[in-house]
């Protein structure tokens, strides 16, 4: 990379304003005869004969499970071969990304949808053992910021977030917030605390459906979530949206500012990356194929119309695996930062 | 419970089948005559005894090294703490308990297993060979498994595993291997639509 | 009244053709994983959930729903025949089930199990209908010191259903914890145990164990003797309960609807904990408990009733606050939300239809279920005669595939393995199983909600006894300690009873 490129904090920021904006562009690769028979040509020779195993480590049902089956649905429709979601659970998805990093077969065969949390899991839990590196990345998905909320029959339903950041450095550690330990839910908070000042008490749990039990119990003041995961909420005004995690305003939470804008800072982005893996060695035809095959499932407008309605925005713009390694090259860099500076990483 | 159900359940109970491993064997039944070189349970609780003490400790250990306590309360090491302490104090209670209470059949006392003190630890010539054998048949099968794919595993190990339950003739061992491998096969693959592991021949 | 108005327009919607046909399904299939060793209804209902992409939502819920439900009638199956739980429910089936079936009462028993479960799915989907609004707020004043009052209150219960050793008995709780210790710790993250394998980081699988202590020691134990011929060798009599069967479970069977009804609508709680609770109670209330652990028919009725419960009440946080409560209902939160149907507040007026529609196919699925198991307890019954030579294999194959389902994962076979040899030779030495496995259950949740308790607490220990419902669930346990104590004291004072009570001639 040479210096005359603009920063990298702005390379970062240009990439999630594109992301949330260039959503849902079909382009003409998309359409389904065309792409269909494209795939079909790139077919090697008696693959796939068998189904192609898609994993998540993540249980089923929850939010990654569900973009995980759309995306197999939507890659069976394209390439006419089958994909079976297999959920490799254990350890907030240690356990998972290690197998996919040390055990999996690099046949074409197995496939994986990951998320941006396997970079903490390689930089901070995998402890030498394994590295994200050994997944190599073929098709985005979408992203999605965090959604910050407080209950509507609580006592800050009133309060934007500003008001909570100045209350919890007026009064440190009585504002109660729902993390999820080791993930980027917790260093969201602990950023937003840095630059900030402010001192939250934070709440450990186990994902995002008991945070929001015990926000509605009024058992802390602030939970964090996935807008699929409260949507219903705020559908039926249980919960109010205080900010969301992106670069840019949710076009589903237009009222709820950004962080950053809360702050008064242009650094505070925290979101989820979805993507397609496979392990690193995969024959080329067959990598080919797989990459095609996820690509023009993620380009479809339907499944984008499917991952809107999830809260999620998908990117036509990132349409070739170099693009999206870039990209999360990107990422890779900022967490790394962040870790470095928090002294989690030596 | 009528007269005649009641004496129906003992004389059913009194049937010859094989008896079931409840935690206290009757206190007035005849001591059983001691085979010649038969290992009793009694003389083995001692060792078990010290291993309790023994991974209470190292567990001991090993809480205390992630931090037992800290400002927000119990941490990491708390529960295993209190669980291995737990362990080795009442494997201690046991070994006191031993030492203290006199060997007597009359005494009902479950801690100190009285009731089947005399009993040997395998009651039967040749068990303990048996059962060492189905484990090791089993950690064959689920190397196989893992290594050789499911149908290779479960067609080869089945049979082994049924002549070493029940020493029948090998012709029954396969049939009995090869039918158990194809219905669990087609049960779990066809209807449940699981796929199983498959070996480096692709099936 | 609206909610009756909901429920018939619901029945409406169900009985078509095609959703009674895919509930069917799902009761039929249900009941088979159930009867299986290993494989559990998170496994099958992860594997089945694609086939429901393409059938309408009330169809792909009745059919999922009816799965998980199916799994609490079939589960109790093996349990009775063989002493092999069909999955953590069922696990306190086996300890007075496998004892009826060894006197020659399976039947009875397969059948008080089946009617029991029907009556209280029934009793816990009643209640369901008219009064879920109010029992969601219930369940959302759950908080973290709730919790581990819920749960000290289970360990209480667990304490009590030790027979033997009460030492012994405590160890296998301690050890019970330990194995859940292993892995991450859920409020800090950090590897615990692990030895620095990422095996043991993903801690150790309930189903695993469960089928190691209770499958694989089972069939050492009796590989021992070799003049084995069948588990009964006598006449079985009584395909069905006896009217003396039916006055000793009738209240068990109400009792079990209830506490299942209770504990499955906290989320967190469920079928596992609500089972043996029950068990705990009915054999705190006998008049006799020296009856328990040697074929009481109450040891069955309860259990068997509470767990069928707990899964009809666990979906009311599901459907009224969008709340999944465990990892089964938080799936069919993702079947009903890739349908495109946001379980919630907002469900009932929103998708009325899909709403009323899964409950009345609860209603539906029960009765199928009923009228499924009760025919096959003859066929079960005669599975008794099937010699261990053809038995046990079958069971150790099952064995191994479904352990190896639950996760595709190897490293749960060798869990499997080592739970068999440690349960086998603890066995031997008297020691007990049950207490192990409930610790298991309970041990993760308990401590983690005592943690976070003293977290959000601003004066420690101080935030358990300024809630009401922290106080009132302690004030049990501490209630059902004093009881036991008591009884135990003036137990000393009486002679020994005989081991096998109902040998007494009366």
């Amino acid at each position: 990379m040479n210096s005359s490129l603009p920063s990298r904090r702005t390379v970062v920021a240009a990439g999630m304003a594109a992301v949330l904006t260039l959503g849902g562009w079909p382009s003409a690769e998309a359409q389904s005869p065309d792409a269909k028979a494209r795939i079909a040509r790139l077919k090697p020779k008696d693959y796939p004969s068998e189904p192609i195993e898609v994993n998540v480590v993540y249980p089923a049902g929850g939010g990654m499970d569900i973009n995980a089956r759309l995306a197999a649905r939507y890659f069976e429709k394209y390439t006419g071969a089958q994909a079976i979601v297999n959920n490799r659970t254990g350890g907030g998805g240690l356990v998972g990304h290690t197998w996919l990093a040390n055990q999996a077969a690099a046949d074409g065969y197995t496939v994986a949808v990951i998320a941006n949390l396997i970079f903490a899991d390689s930089m901070l839990r995998a402890q030498g053992r394994w590295s994200h590196e050994k997944l190599e990345p073929i098709a985005f998905l979408n992203s999605e910021g965090i959604s910050l909320v407080v209950s509507a029959d609580g006592p800050h339903k009133d309060r934007s977030f500003k008001d909570l950041v100045e209350l919890a450095k007026a009064k440190p550690g009585t504002i109660r917030v729902s993390i999820l330990p080791g993930t980027i839910f917790e260093y969201l908070v602990e950023q937003v605390e840095q630059v900030s000042g402010a001192k939250f008490l934070k709440v450990p749990f186990q994902g995002g459906a008991p945070s929001m039990t015990a926000l509605l119990g009024n058992n802390v003041d602030i939970a964090l979530g996935f807008y699929g995961e409260i949507r219903s909420f705020l559908d039926s005004r249980k919960l109010v949206p205080v900010a969301v995690s992106s670069q840019e305003r949710s076009p589903f939470l237009a009222q709820a500012p950004t962080l950053n804008e809360s702050l008064g800072r242009s650094d505070v982005v925290w979101m989820a990356t979805r993507w397609v893996a496979v392990p690193r060695g995969v024959p080329a035809d067959r990598k080919a194929y797989l990459t095609a095959g996820f690509t023009a499932a993620a380009q479809d407008p339907e499944l984008q119309e499917e991952f809107r309605k999830l809260g999620t925005v998908g990117n036509t713009a990132l349409d070739t695996p170099e693009k999206l390694t870039r990209q999360l090259g990107e990422l890779v860099r900022l967490e790394r930062d962040f870790y470095t500076r928090t002294g989690r990483l030596k | 419970m009528t007269a005649e159900a009641s004496r129906a359940t003992a004389a059913a109970t009194r049937a010859p089948f094989a008896p079931a491993p409840s935690p206290a064997s009757r206190p007035d039944a005849p001591l059983p005559p001691a085979r010649s070189g038969a290992i009793r349970i009694a003389s083995l609780e001692p060792v078990l005894d010290v291993v309790w003490i023994v991974v209470g400790v190292a567990l001991c250990v090993q809480a205390w090294r992630l931090g037992a306590w800290s400002a927000n309360g119990p941490d990491s090491g708390f529960v295993p703490l209190v669980a291995g302490a737990l362990i080795a104090a009442c494997a201690g209670l046991l070994v006191v308990r031993r030492a203290m209470a006199p060997a007597r059949r009359a005494s009902n006392d479950p801690d100190t297993a009285d009731a089947a003190d005399a009993e040997p630890f395998w009651a039967e010539r040749g068990a303990w060979a048996r059962v060492c054998a189905l484990v090791a048949g089993l950690v064959a099968l689920v190397l196989l498994v893992r290594f050789a794919g499911f149908i290779t595993a479960s067609a080869l190990m089945m049979p082994v595993l049924t002549r070493l339950i029940e020493k029948r003739s090998w012709w029954f061992a396969i049939g009995i291997g090869l039918a158990a491998t194809a219905a669990v096969h087609v049960v779990f693959t066809r209807l449940l639509g699981m796929s199983m592991p498959r070996g480096p021949w692709g099936f | 009244m609206e909610a009756l108005q909901g429920l018939l327009g619901g029945l409406s919607v169900i009985m078509t053709p095609a959703n009674l046909y895919y509930c069917f399904i799902g009761s039929l299939v249900g009941t088979l994983i159930g009867v299986l060793p290993g494989i559990g209804p998170l496994a099958a209902l992860s594997l089945l959930m694609p086939v429901t992409f393409t059938l309408s939502p009330v169809a792909s819920i009745a059919m999922l729903a009816a799965m998980f439900y199916g799994a609490m009638y079939g589960g109790s199956t093996t349990s009775i025949l063989v002493n092999i739980p069909g999955e953590a429910a069922s696990v306190v089936t086996c300890l007075d089930g496998h004892q009826m079936a060894r006197r020659g009462r399976a039947g009875a028993a397969l059948g008080m199990a089946a009617i029991g479960s029907f009556i209280a799915g029934t009793l816990s989907l009643v209640a369901l209908t008219f009064f879920s609004p109010l029992l969601a707020g219930v369940a959302l004043r759950f908080g973290p010191p709730e919790y581990c009052a819920l749960m000290l209150l289970g360990l209480v219960c667990t304490v009590l259903m030790i027979e033997g050793s009460a030492i012994k008995g405590v160890m296998m709780i301690a050890l019970g914890f330990v194995f859940a210790s292993i892995g991450l710790d859920s409020v800090n993250g950090t590897e615990r145990l692990t030895f620095g394998s990422t095996d043991l980081a993903g801690g150790i699988e309930l189903v695993a164990v469960v089928i190691g202590l209770f499958g694989v020691s089972e069939v050492l134990i009796n590989i021992e003797q070799l003049a084995r011929n069948e588990i009964v060798a006598t006449r079985i009599r009584n395909i069905l309960p006896t009217v003396e069967d039916w006055r000793m479970s009738w209240k068990p069977i109400l009792r079990g609807s209830g506490l299942g009804f209770l504990l499955g609508v906290v989320p967190g709680g469920g079928p596992v904990t609500a089972s043996f609770m029950s068990y705990a109670l009915e054999r705190r209330l006998a008049s006799d408990p020296g009856r328990f652990g040697h074929g009481a028919i109450e040891g069955v009725a309860g259990p068997e009733s509470a767990n069928n419960s707990a899964v009809a009440s666990g979906m009311i946080p599901l459907l009224t606050l969008g709340l999944p409560g465990n990892a089964v209902t938080a799936l069919l939160m993702g079947a009903l939300v890739i349908q495109g149907v946001q379980p919630g507040p907002s469900m009932m007026t929103e998708h009325a239809d899909v709403f009323w529609g899964v409950i009345a196919s609860m209603y539906v699925g029960n009765v199928m279920l009923l009228v499924l198991n009760l025919p096959l307890v003859g066929l079960w019954v005669q599975l008794l005669r099937v010699p261990y030579a053809i038995l046990f294999p079958v069971i150790l194959l099952l064995a191994v595939v479904g352990t190896y389902s639950t996760n595709k994962n190897f490293f749960d076979l060798w869990v499997m393995l080592a739970f068999g040899v440690v349960g086998y030779v603890l066995r031997k030495f008297r020691y007990e199983m049950s207490p192990l496995v409930l610790a298991l259950v309970l041990a993760p949740l308990l401590e983690q909600s005592l943690r976070q308790s003293l977290v959000m607490s601003p004066d420690g220990f101080g935030i358990f006894v300024d809630r009401p419902l922290t106080v009132g669930l302690l004030a049990l346990s501490a209630l059902l300690v004093g009881a036991v104590a008591i009884g135990r004291l003036t137990r000393r004072q009486r002679p020994a009873p005989l081991a096998h009570p109902q040998l007494k001639e009366t």
